[in-house]
């Protein structure tokens, strides 16, 4: 059964397209949730209200652009929207200077496996954390960011270039924590 | 690395990650649980497909073969009544021969009372002079005619009116016969009295028998009058009436001595009047739509009911059944008995409606001021209400094993045999199976946990059947039927009264065996 088939049996609610869409994506949609949860029971929750609204909404989908984006976005909505249910999240608008283009990441950090780079980022504040993972990893520019949060663009871009800031300062602790120790092991 | 190339990686290696989902939780949850792919694909329940092919068939038998059979009917029918005519004309063409015969030989001066016997005595004696020679060909054309008439027997929708037709018409021609007969032979002067040969009687009254088949008849009809016009021409000149009208003959003795005739023939006579029972072997298959009770035998205990009430389906049920059949010949009544198993199934979609609690307790908010600096909030204990829906089907079944005996009057009409029946279930065993809602959102397995009863009793039902021959290979039928469950199906420890009744359609296939 290939994916138009999917969608038009979806459309008209036959329950064994809406099965087979599960099957198929929702370990995708769950990797996104679990980005953007705490913990992997409301990650789970955020996945079953995401495909909640998938099916409810997807005479909507008109078929232009990817529908596996279009997913993505509403897994990305509802787990946002039930995060803010537990969680404030309070967005600076200030904008900063964006320096962190210019900084060196050790070579070590290229290497990080997927659990390692969500450990990494889970020190960000949870605000930043959201507007990073939107824009780095899942693409979205801050106009569609400051749609999908209720801010402005600007808000966006500050939020962004904070959790920028923020990483580097995260990683150079890490590497300053690093080096104390192998210097600790080296007078040993 | 530069920056940008880290955020690259993290990007690339986030991007396309999946996580191992629970799919069955998400299923249930999402109540996509129970779909069955090969289910949905299957929107007709298969098994029905054999009785709707069963009928199927039955109907374009019915539509083919209507016509045609109808058409037959009516050639048979005309070729009945146009024999019974015939078989008039020929024995008023009979008796004209023979008046012609008395009034050729002069006897005008004979009384009443001796005209008669002259008549029987010319007739005898004609016969006597040209019989001999013929009496060999006509055994032979009399074996032909037994063989002939038996097929008929056979062949015949309604034996008793054929019977009584051909005893009617047996009847005169052999007292004719058999009255020429003695008369002949008690007269000793009646040249070559003697010699009339009990064949030729045979032959007459046979002639007269085989009335049914036209073709047959005409040529029997034919063969007697050239055979009294050929002995009449030939034996008139040894006519000798004085000496016939001297004689007088004791008419009353004759019906005695006819017996005697014909016990020395030693003749077989068809028999049309021994019945006989007949066995049949009944397979049948059926649907039927089962109406359900449900009454709450405890008041306290009402949630279950009300659900069971508003969200329980009675889905359609099965029977299967086989039984022998008794008829007797002549007789529009039957009776069946025989072993039948019955399936009524009930499917309940329970809406569940909950709320979930989820409570994190210590929960730390870190954000970041303006300057740089995190800010760490202890939010407390959070509870967040998670509100859950779906739904939950469940089927149960029970399988009802009976013994039915029925009774059934069965008629022929516009060339279907059309039938009414009567009958009773008596139940041999109910098991159920399948998952009963007991409670406002429980199931209980009825395999583990018995809810119904044993045996239910007895059952009553009644219908309707509508049949058409297939020849040789029996009857099918078609039976719409009503039935009646009266005894409730829930045992003391179901708290919900149970009751049923159910209108369905059976076909089935009448195999003769005897």
């Amino acid at each position: 059964m290939n994916l138009d088939r999917i969608i038009e049996g979806c459309k008209k609610g036959e329950k064994i397209c809406q099965e087979r869409l599960v099957r198929n994506y929702a370990p995708g949609l769950l990797a996104i949730c679990r980005r953007y949860s705490r913990d992997s029971e409301s990650a789970n929750d955020a996945l079953q209200e995401s495909f909640i609204n998938i099916f409810k909404y997807i005479n909507s989908y008109s078929g232009v652009g990817s529908f596996e984006g279009w997913m993505k976005r509403i897994a990305v909505n509802c787990t946002i929207t039930f995060q803010k249910k537990n969680f404030k999240i309070h967005y600076e608008p200030n904008v900063l200077h964006d320096s962190s283009q210019h900084c060196e990441i050790p070579d070590v950090y290229s290497t990080l496996g997927k659990e390692d780079i969500l450990c990494l980022l889970s020190e960000l504040p949870k605000a930043l954390f959201v507007v990073f993972n939107m824009h780095v990893v899942e693409g979205y520019s801050h106009k569609e960011i400051s749609k999908m949060l209720s801010i402005s663009e600007g808000t966006s871009r500050a939020s962004l270039s904070r959790a920028r800031g923020r990483l580097i300062e995260i990683i150079e602790d890490r590497q300053n924590k690093e080096n104390q120790r192998v210097k600790y092991l080296h007078k040993i | 690395m530069k920056y940008s190339d880290f955020e690259k990686s993290i990007s690339s290696k986030l991007g396309g990650a999946q996580e191992t989902v629970n799919i069955k939780e998400l299923l249930i949850g999402l109540n996509l649980d129970n779909l069955n792919p090969e289910r949905k694909t299957r929107p007709f329940p298969l098994w029905l497909m054999i009785p709707l092919l069963l009928i199927g068939s039955f109907a374009s038998f019915l539509a083919m073969d209507g016509s045609n059979m109808f058409n037959l009917n009516q050639v048979s029918d005309n070729a009945v009544i146009q024999t019974k005519s015939e078989s008039k004309i020929a024995t008023i063409d009979n008796n004209t021969e023979i008046t012609n015969v008395n009034q050729n030989t002069g006897t005008t001066s004979l009384n009443d009372e001796t005209k008669s016997k002259v008549e029987k005595t010319i007739q005898a004696t004609t016969i006597n002079t040209s019989i001999n020679s013929e009496v060999k060909s006509s055994e032979n054309t009399l074996t032909l005619r037994k063989n002939k008439l038996n097929n008929l027997q056979i062949n015949q929708d309604s034996p008793s009116n054929s019977s009584s037709h051909s005893s009617q018409n047996l009847k005169k021609p052999t007292s004719t016969i058999t009255d020429v007969h003695e008369s002949v032979s008690s007269d000793p002067s009646l040249p070559g009295s003697s010699n009339l040969s009990v064949n030729s009687s045979v032959e007459l009254s046979n002639g007269n028998i085989i009335d049914n088949d036209r073709s047959y008849y005409e040529s029997a009809a034919k063969t007697d009058l050239n055979l009294i016009s050929r002995s009449r021409s030939r034996s008139r000149s040894n006519l000798s009436l004085p000496s016939i009208s001297k004689r007088s003959i004791n008419i009353s003795s004759l019906d005695a001595d006819s017996e005697n005739l014909f016990s020395r023939m030693k003749i077989n006579c068809p028999s049309f009047n021994q019945a006989h029972w007949r066995l049949a072997m009944v397979p049948e298959i059926g649907v039927f739509a089962p109406f359900k009770t449900l009454e709450n035998k405890k008041s306290d205990n009402t949630q279950a009911f009300e659900e069971r009430q508003r969200l329980e389906k009675t889905l359609e049920g099965i029977n299967l059944g086989l039984y022998s059949m008794l008829v007797r010949d002549g007789l529009p009544i039957y009776l069946k008995a025989g072993v039948s198993y019955s399936r009524i199934s009930e499917r309940m979609d329970l809406e569940y409606n909950y709320t979930k609690l989820d409570t994190t307790i210590g929960v730390i908010s870190q954000t970041v001021s303006a300057n740089g600096d995190s800010i760490t909030t202890i939010m407390g204990p959070i509870v967040s209400e998670i509100k859950l829906t779906g739904k939950n089907r469940q089927h149960s079944y029970i399988h009802i094993f009976d013994l039915p005996v029925s009774v059934g009057y069965n008629t022929y009409l516009g060339g279907f045999d059309v039938g009414v029946e009567i009958g009773v279930n008596i139940n041999l065993m109910t098991r159920a199976t399948g998952n009963l809602l007991t409670s406002k959102s429980g199931f209980t397995n009825l395999s583990l946990n018995e809810l119904y009863k044993k045996r239910i009793g007895l059952s009553y039902f009644g219908g309707l059947m509508i049949g058409r021959n297939f020849g040789s290979f029996g009857d099918f039928y078609l039976a719409p039927r009503f039935t009646y469950y009266p005894t409730d199906f829930s045992n003391d420890n179901n708290f919900i009264s149970q009751k049923y009744v159910s209108v369905g359609v059976n076909i089935g296939f009448v195999y003769k065996i005897k």
